[in-house]
């Protein structure tokens, strides 16, 4: 079991880890300002995992201090659920954050071939790759790395986020769907009806 | 029988003597019974000559007029029309019926005033109430929704326009409203559900009374139109004839060119000349004379399609028919217009449409959806590619087509054509070529233009006949060295890595015999 004092302090810890999460970012074609704003919430949310990951436990020392008595291990701080489930958590993470890097990076890659690189100096609805199942493979990237992160290191502000990421994520997608649909018309409205929003078959 | 006998009879009656204020009662108490069947142009015959003048009374007034616009008689519909004032209707329901004859006759004009009325139609109507006026407004608005390429919404506004004519039990009504809404999900690519819809609507009607058989009949359009995209084609020649009897019985006139389209087709596929011979000459007798803009291009592209080959100089007025149209409406001329024009394209007798066009209306008709001309367009772009020699773009535009099958089930336009791509078409899907093979109609690959020069056929024949390139250089005097020269060109030129594969793709492309 690692000790308390060498999971805090390690200020290098957290500069990796937001720095390679902020990586994933990279792979999403920016085209519209307010596409930013969910990306400013994903990187808030990194930031509140890895300081409390390895830097701070605040959320420990607030609720503590509020009910006056300290909490047990996988409780706001330390691998979620430890006691319970040991070190699963950081597995399905990393499954989880596996999944979520291929499908932003085929994303990207059938989006950055197929849309951006304008064939004929316009683009076309892209249906290869992830994007033959799912329409926003990168956003459900998104929300699966966030998934990820709380369950291997739930922290007070990462549980209050994430539905409002999730909620933030689904009305961006929205939006860029009704943009596709005055861009390709009945083209598109086909693929949605073959397609699903996030998950393959589900959502 | 009973029933429409009834109504004429107490019309006529009615006339005779001469109480033009219970003629008017009765027709508006009778409203439904008038519009519920195909006699509507029988009644009209008998109202047609009515004063009408004297009435206050606007919805027989309205109701005279719809039945002009439904029997063709333009001339006096407008007379009718004239005579309507917008400011003295009554009640909802009134005004619901005037405005979507508006749209009606507005779409003729104007596409996006037809719109506007066929929506105030409906909005004039209460939500809640399903009625014959609702079902009709809505039946209005499909019409006009469909008219302006909306497909999706147009197959929705025709499906509640059945649902109320269904509850109401006007089964004619309910049929119509179905009918269209199959056409529409036919372009949308549905030709599954289609299909399924028709057998079903068949089976039913299998139980009604002999006169309604007639009408029910002309549901053998839309089955017949996917049977024909399925690529089967028999088929699709027996539904359409089923469908064109009922059409023709029942007068429906604007229900023509579509099912002499698709039958010209289907029978151009089978290479059932002397029944396209018959068509065209059963329209020319029809419609020649009617001067209606669609039957006219429709027998120009049954010249067309019929010429004799090396015949196709005779049929030069309609080819400058169809120039002029292009010319004016550009991409967004009817497709009767594109098809024919392309077809004369590859044939080598018009070079009016360019390749650039044939892409912008692909691009136009994948926002629309309209899947069948969809598959239609890709392989035209194939073979005009193929032409000027463009492989790859040839290739491309075939997987295109070849993946719309793979989607949608359809097939029909790959043997709508004399095929230049076979060969590749061939290479780049064995499976699906073999499947459609039986219809393709291959182009006897005379080549005036083949790929190889003379010396590289010279020397591709005494490859084929087994020769080394020793003996090949013994009878043509080169060297070793020349032939190897020329071998490595042709090898590229056919895209082949050896001698065997060489033979074969030159016997293949006719390089050598």
């Amino acid at each position: 079991m690692e000790t308390f004092q060498s999971h805090y302090h390690q200020w290098g810890a957290v500069l990796f880890f937001t720095v390679i999460y902020g990586l994933a970012l990279l792979f999403v074609p920016f085209y519209r300002k307010m596409d930013r704003k969910p990306a400013t919430a994903y990187m808030a949310f990194v930031l509140a995992f890895a300081i409390e990951m390895h830097g701070i436990p605040m959320s420990m020392y607030l609720v503590s201090w509020i009910i006056g008595r300290n909490l047990p291990e996988g409780v706001l701080w330390g691998h979620t659920l430890f006691h319970q489930i040991g070190y699963t958590g950081m597995y399905i993470n990393i499954i989880l954050s596996t999944i979520a890097l291929f499908v932003i990076g085929n994303g990207w890659y059938n989006i950055y071939h197929k849309y951006w690189s304008l064939q004929k100096g316009k683009g076309k609805v892209v249906k290869t790759g992830v994007y033959r199942y799912i329409r926003h493979p990168q956003y459900t990237g998104f929300m699966l790395l966030t998934l990820g992160m709380i369950i291997q290191w739930a922290t007070l502000p990462m549980l209050i986020m994430w539905p409002f990421i999730a909620r933030m994520y689904y009305r961006l997608a929205k939006k860029e769907e009704r943009d596709m649909l005055t861009e390709f018309g009945e083209e598109y409205m086909m693929y949605k009806r073959k397609t699903k929003m996030f998950l393959p078959f589900i959502v | 029988m009973i029933e429409k006998n009834r109504l004429q009879m107490e019309l006529e009656d009615l006339i005779d003597k001469r109480s033009l204020q219970e003629l008017y009662i009765f027709m508006e108490n009778h409203i439904i019974e008038f519009f519920s069947t195909p006699d509507i142009s029988k009644y009209y015959k008998t109202l047609k000559n009515v004063d009408y003048s004297e009435t206050k009374k606007l919805t027989p007034k309205i109701m005279l007029a719809w039945m002009a616009f439904l029997s063709g008689d333009h001339g006096n519909l407008f007379l009718i029309i004239r005579d309507i004032d917008e400011m003295a209707l009554k009640g909802p329901e009134e005004s619901s019926l005037f405005y979507s004859l508006k749209a009606m006759i507005g779409y003729m004009m104007n596409p996006t005033e037809g719109l506007r009325y066929a929506k105030l139609s409906i909005d004039i109507l209460s939500k809640e109430k399903t009625s014959f006026y609702m079902g009709n407004a809505k039946l209005t608005y499909g019409q006009m929704l469909a008219n302006t390429n909306q497909y999706r919404l147009a197959s929705e506004m025709f499906s509640a326009s059945r649902g109320i004519f269904q509850r109401l039990n006007h089964h004619f009504l309910a049929l119509i409203a179905m009918i269209n809404e199959l056409l529409n999900r036919y372009k949308l690519g549905e030709f599954e559900f289609v299909v399924d819809k028709c057998k079903e609507e068949l089976f039913m009607a299998s139980s009604y009374t002999e006169e309604m058989q007639t009408y029910v009949n002309a549901i053998h359009l839309p089955l017949g139109m996917c049977y024909y995209e399925m690529n089967r084609p028999h088929l699709a020649i027996k539904h359409l004839a089923l469908a064109k009897d009922s059409i023709d019985q029942l007068g429906l006139f604007h229900m023509h060119g579509l099912i002499e389209l698709y039958l010209f087709k289907a029978y151009y596929v089978t290479s059932d000349t002397l029944a396209m011979e018959q068509l065209k000459n059963e329209m020319i007798l029809t419609f020649e004379k009617m001067n209606y803009r669609q039957t006219d291009l429709l027998i120009s592209m049954f010249k067309v399609f019929t010429a004799e080959k090396g015949g196709l100089h005779l049929v030069e007025v309609d080819i400058e028919k169809f120039e002029l149209e292009f010319g004016k409406s550009g991409i967004d001329s009817h497709s009767i217009i594109i098809e024919s024009l392309v077809y004369l394209k590859l044939k080598g007798f018009s070079h009016m449409i360019r390749i650039q066009d044939i892409e912008k209306r692909l691009e136009n008709l994948k926002y629309i959806g309209m899947i069948p001309h969809i598959q239609m367009t890709m392989l035209q772009l194939a073979e005009l590619y193929y032409l000027e020699k463009n492989k790859k773009m040839a290739v491309y535009y075939l997987k295109e087509a070849i993946q719309i099958y793979k989607d949608y089930g359809i097939c029909g336009c790959f043997c709508a054509l004399p095929l230049h791509t076979t060969a590749i078409l061939q290479e780049t899907d064995e499976r699906f070529y073999s499947m459609i093979h039986k219809n393709v109609k291959a182009i006897d690959i005379v080549r005036v233009d083949s790929m190889l020069t003379a010396r590289e056929k010279e020397i591709m024949n005494l490859i084929a006949a087994g020769k080394t390139n020793e003996e090949i250089s013994k009878i043509l005097f080169i060297s070793i060295g020349t032939i190897k020269w020329h071998t490595n060109h042709i090898f590229g030129k056919l895209e082949v890595k050896n001698r065997v594969q060489a033979i074969q793709k030159a016997k293949k492309l006719g390089e050598i015999t």
